[in-house]
């Protein structure tokens, strides 16, 4: 992946079916910021509380990047020349 | 502007006010049309997925950045056994060292070192960083911080300020009372708005009174604390060391109904936070071990040493974590990883919440079974299985 800024702004619009939970797209939610200068930290509190706001939260992230402009690096890997892409092997 | 990195099952990205979110297929085709992919077809190209052909480790999320050797400070507990006359990279070479973290992918770069409030080009480092779409945070011991030095850290995303005890609890760690001086640099960077956390390291001598060290930080105006185990390494030069200030087993069992305990007591005030190596803890908590989905959906990872966490030393060497030995590759080398594999064996193999956890930590699996590469001998579940395992007429 290229660290430049290649692609123009794209302006985003959440189009999804309208009988989707708007949180439902998200599969990882790393709250927060991981200032720590020798492990990964992770944010548990809300895993007490997810039960009661979790679909909230999940659903401010869509609509946050929905209504976000974002920047999506070019990519200048070269692309794989051996046939079809295989299926991703993880998830993240 | 949010930056977003296409991956063959979705994407990931980084949403102010939230932090790092993976989205589905589904949901990046909504969002996205213009870069639509599918699971037949995902397209464009991305790092990823020339990753899965390649086995090559997932693009990072994160790196730490070792921006200094140097610190003066001398803790006896220091993980890197850092000292005033520690190796310091150029200005120059961070610059190439942020251009080929950029270009790994990564989104969060975190300065630490050494003591990088030590660096004056510290500020410009920090807007070098934004400058090429990453966003940096640092962690300092905020001691000895002029104003001057503390405006630097306004160019941070977040600050985290390491404060393992107030008072007494402090001048035993460190061997000067410094407590009140680094909570004047939380006060001052959180009153300027920037935001701010703290470092706590978990041990027998900080854990009685870790409610005390979080109301002092809570009401100088951090926003989060970061607890982190006590690992082996650096300045904990000896196995006795180590031993001797690690959390005792049944501290080990608690830890989860403490973390229920300080979510209760710091609600608006505080987001705890647990570091890679704590997640083995949660292991024998009936609740949590049942919620491994809950625990991936909301990012609390185990050992990701390697994988979505790279490590850059102050000699501009990658290591899989800061606690891992340096490797001979250049940080150039960061989008060309070998992919660090986990096989869930032995006790791990029946864990819930082995996927999430990857055997707990390396650095300390590797100090206390002397490299052998067996499970976190800490973790409680490994623990009990192992106990289980020695009782006479248990199966073998």
């Amino acid at each position: 992946m290229s660290g430049r800024e290649g692609s123009p702004p794209i302006e985003t619009g959440l189009e999804n079916k309208p009988d989707r939970d708007p949180g439902a797209g998200v599969l990882v939610y790393r709250a927060g910021t991981s200032a720590n200068c020798s492990s990964v930290g992770s944010s548990v509190d809300l895993l007490f509380v997810t039960a009661a706001v979790g679909g909230a939260i999940f659903a401010a992230a869509m609509a946050a990047l929905a209504s976000s402009k974002v920047t999506i690096p070019d990519d200048d890997a070269p692309a794989p020349d051996d046939g079809e892409p295989k299926a991703p092997e993880r998830d993240p | 502007m949010i930056r977003v990195r296409l991956e063959p099952w979705g994407a990931w990205a980084r949403v102010p006010e939230h932090g790092l979110v993976a989205i589905d297929l589904e949901a990046r085709n909504a969002l996205f049309p213009q870069v639509a992919a599918t699971p037949e077809r995902p397209l464009p190209p991305s790092p990823s997925l020339v990753d899965a052909r390649l086995a090559l480790a997932p693009a990072p999320l994160e790196v730490h950045l070792a921006v200094t050797g140097r610190c003066g400070t001398g803790c006896p507990s220091c993980y890197l056994d850092a000292t005033p006359e520690g190796a310091e990279p150029t200005f120059d070479e961070l610059l190439r060292a942020l251009d080929a973290i950029a270009r790994s992918g990564a989104f969060v770069v975190a300065f630490g070192g050494g003591e990088p409030t030590l660096r004056s080009d510290l500020g410009e480092l920090a807007r070098e960083a934004k400058a090429r779409g990453l966003s940096p945070v640092v962690t300092t011991s905020g001691l000895l911080l002029s104003t001057e030095k503390r405006a630097r850290l306004r160019d941070f995303d977040g600050v985290n300020v390491s404060l393992d005890g107030v008072g007494e609890t402090y001048a035993r760690l460190r061997g000067l009372d410094g407590a009140a001086d680094a909570l004047d640099t939380i006060r001052a960077l959180a009153s300027g708005g920037t935001s701010v956390g703290v470092n706590v390291v978990l041990t027998r001598t900080t854990l009685p009174s870790l409610t005390t060290t979080l109301d002092a930080a809570a009401s100088a105006g951090a926003n989060r604390a970061q607890l982190l185990r006590f690992k082996p390494g650096g300045r904990v030069r000896t196995r006795i060391d180590y031993l001797a200030q690690r959390l005792d087993p049944q501290a080990v069992l608690d830890f989860p109904d403490l973390l229920r305990a300080l979510t209760r007591r710091y609600r608006d005030r505080l987001s705890i936070r647990i570091d890679c190596a704590m997640v083995p803890w949660l292991s024998e908590d009936a609740e949590l071990a049942s919620r491994a989905d809950d625990l991936k959906r909301l990012g609390v990872l185990g050992c990701e040493a390697g994988r979505h966490l790279a490590a850059v030393s102050s000699r501009g060497r990658l290591s899989p974590c800061s606690f891992l030995p340096d490797t001979p590759a250049p940080v150039e080398g960061l989008a060309d990883r070998p992919a660090e594999s986990h096989a869930a064996t032995g006790a791990c193999a029946t864990c819930t919440l082995s996927e999430i956890c990857r055997g707990g930590c390396r650095a300390v699996s590797d100090a206390t079974t002397a490299g052998t590469g067996g499970p976190d001998a800490e973790c409680p579940r490994v623990r009990r299985l192992a106990r289980q395992k020695d009782e006479p007429g248990a199966a073998r």
